[in-house]
């Protein structure tokens, strides 16, 4: 099977005061095959956001290349592959009503009369579950989860068949992120979507991706499908997250790894970046940074301790 | 708290109407004619017959007070528009595009901010003839740079937003970015700064007067009214007192409604929380 997007070693670098610089991305390849549902995990700076926006063009990569469809593209604009952000709020200009907002898409692509526009405006207003009153409304007088409808109904206007959506739950309560997901996933299949889905929610990414990789520090560390990532995580970071992750159930076991702040020490610039906080680190992770290997079918993990055990 | 504010803009707003209804109507309000001298009656201390005295041609002040409204008035809001003109698209070109653009503009801004803008007003009038325009266009041009440097702020804050990143990925032009999605929402801190560049200009423009190289006589301006009465100051107090009342008055209205505009538009200074300046 052809992945519809595929990175190639992807690097982004900033600087940060001169002579300092700060990976962001450090050699990441993805493929994404269509109609999945693509997870990309990590917490806050391990650059899963830096790369939606790689993929969808608002950064260029320092190195690498990026695949649509098999054809490699320039790091520009693709009205193919669109992003949903995280801050609603900060996503829609506060001065534009709802229809203004969601007839842009098709203004900019000329893409029928006023009417015709507002034909279309008003079908895809349906079906992301919005009522037609919202029309006229501006993004303040909207609550979050209606705020990334308009938000997701906007660039389902020009029609992409690759949406990435960056922490699209995140700002929203338990009832309205369950809403949203099932909505997300309705109009995947409905519009044939393919979704490149970042969160640090784990729990929402076990819930509707096929696969997930798992970034820290602009690596990817591990990646998988879902089940096989989440059940059986090689890598002690995976297993770090999992344990982090706050479970409803005073019962449940303490984590099984205590979370330390990130660190990026200098020494990670050789070894593996994961080795100041790693309960396993061994002096070569000081020295040497983990390939990515594949462990079992499709499951591939950058951690010497892992791939050790697994031949042992 | 909340009534006082909006107190503030309706004063400033009811005293620049009438102060524009002033202008407009000049012949209607005016007594006498403001050229019309008179030598047996210069320097008329203020009474029935000229309610702000005469002057040392024994023209009427009040009728010159009234008639000078004009000259302010229509100076103040020509040179407004050329600097916020000229300042914000230099500011958003600038802020929005960065790099060479900015550099540039920025460096042009900062030669024009480090002159004194009355200096500069100054050199510029003593080279070329004074004239209503040149005036104008003399305030307008150290002016804009405040403006630019405001817009640039404005449109560098606006620009990390996602929407402006949103629209980009939609297809959108640099321009259309700017021009829809930008600009607009910089509006208020323009609107304010529009409102502080009319007495500015206003100011100014009595400056050069008073140093004889604004709007020339015979035609009646607030700032050539105080330039003529200097050497009568002991004697005639009338003479400095209105015109100088006059600018007083508008300069006065205008930071009002300035000041009504800013607290409306600037969700920063609502009752009880810090104050944050736009425009200096």
């Amino acid at each position: 099977m052809e992945a519809i997007l595929a990175l190639k070693a992807i690097e982004a670098v900033y600087s940060s005061g001169t002579h300092r610089f700060v990976k962001a991305v450090d050699g990441v390849s993805i493929a994404i095959f269509a109609g999945e549902t693509f997870g990309l995990v990590g917490e806050s700076g391990s650059g899963k956001t830096t790369l939606g926006k790689i993929v969808v063009g608002l950064e260029r990569p320092c190195r690498g290349s990026l695949y649509y469809k098999g054809r490699r593209v320039d790091p520009a604009f693709r009205r193919e592959i669109q992003m949903v952000f995280q801050d609603s709020a900060a996503a829609l200009n506060p001065r534009l009503s709802v229809a203004d907002l969601l007839e842009e898409g098709l203004v900019i692509q000329k893409i029928g009369d006023r009417a015709e526009r507002m034909q279309r405006v008003a079908k895809i207003l349906a079906d992301v579950g919005l009522d037609k009153k919202m029309l006229k409304r501006f993004p303040h007088q909207l609550s979050g989860g209606q705020r990334q409808r308009v938000a997701l109904a906007r660039t389902l206007v020009v029609l992409p068949s690759v949406i990435v959506l960056d922490e699209p739950v995140s700002a929203l309560d338990v009832t309205a992120s369950t809403r949203l997901l099932l909505l997300l996933a309705r109009l995947k299949e409905a519009y044939g979507l393919t979704y490149l889905f970042i969160s640090h929610n784990l729990a929402v990414v076990l819930q509707i991706c096929e696969r997930v990789a798992v970034m820290y520090l602009g690596k990817i560390v591990e990646t998988g499908k879902v089940e096989t990532v989440f059940k059986l995580p090689a890598h002690p970071y995976t297993r770090m997250l999992l344990d982090a992750h706050p479970q409803p159930d005073p019962m449940k076991k303490m984590p099984f790894y205590q979370l330390a702040e990130s660190k990026i020490l200098p020494s990670t610039a050789y070894g593996c970046g994961f080795h100041p906080r790693c309960p396993k680190a061994a002096l070569r992770c000081q020295s040497v940074a983990p390939a990515l290997v594949q462990k079992s079918e499709g499951h591939f993990v950058a951690c010497h301790s892992a791939v050790k055990y697994s031949i042992t | 708290m909340k009534r006082q504010q909006g107190a503030e803009l309706y004063l400033g707003i009811a005293l620049i109407l009438l102060l524009t209804v002033l202008a407009v109507f000049s012949p209607l309000f005016a007594n006498y004619d403001p050229h019309q001298t008179d030598a047996k009656r210069w320097l008329q201390s203020p009474g029935e017959e000229h309610f702000f005295g005469t002057d040392r041609l024994g023209r009427d002040i009040y009728s010159r007070v009234v008639y000078g409204a004009r000259v302010s008035l229509a100076v103040g809001f020509l040179a407004m528009l050329f600097s916020i003109t000229v300042g914000t698209a230099l500011g958003a070109l600038a802020g929005y595009f960065g790099g060479f653009a900015d550099q540039l503009i920025m460096r042009l801004t900062d030669i024009v901010l480090v002159y004194p803008a009355m200096l500069l007003a100054l050199t510029l009038a003593a080279i070329f003839e004074p004239a209503i325009w040149l005036v104008v266009l003399v305030i307008g041009a150290t002016g804009w740079p405040a403006v630019a440097r405001l817009v640039r702020g404005e449109i560098l804050r606006l620009k990390s937003l996602e929407f402006a990143a949103a629209s980009r990925m939609l297809g959108a032009s640099h321009w259309r970015v700017l021009l829809i999605h930008l600009l607009p929402n910089a509006f208020g801190p323009i609107l304010v700064a529009a409102t502080v560049a009319v007495p500015a200009a206003i100011l100014t423009e009595a400056g050069l007067g008073y140093f004889g190289l604004g709007i020339q006589p015979p035609i009646p301006t607030w700032g050539n009214m105080l330039r003529e009465a200097q050497n009568y100051i002991r004697h005639a107090w009338w003479y400095a007192t209105f015109p100088g009342a006059a600018i007083f008055i508008t300069v006065f209205a205008f930071h009002l409604m300035g000041e009504g505009f800013r607290q409306r538009l600037d969700p920063d200074s609502q009752p009880g929380r810090g104050r944050r300046a736009y425009y200096h």
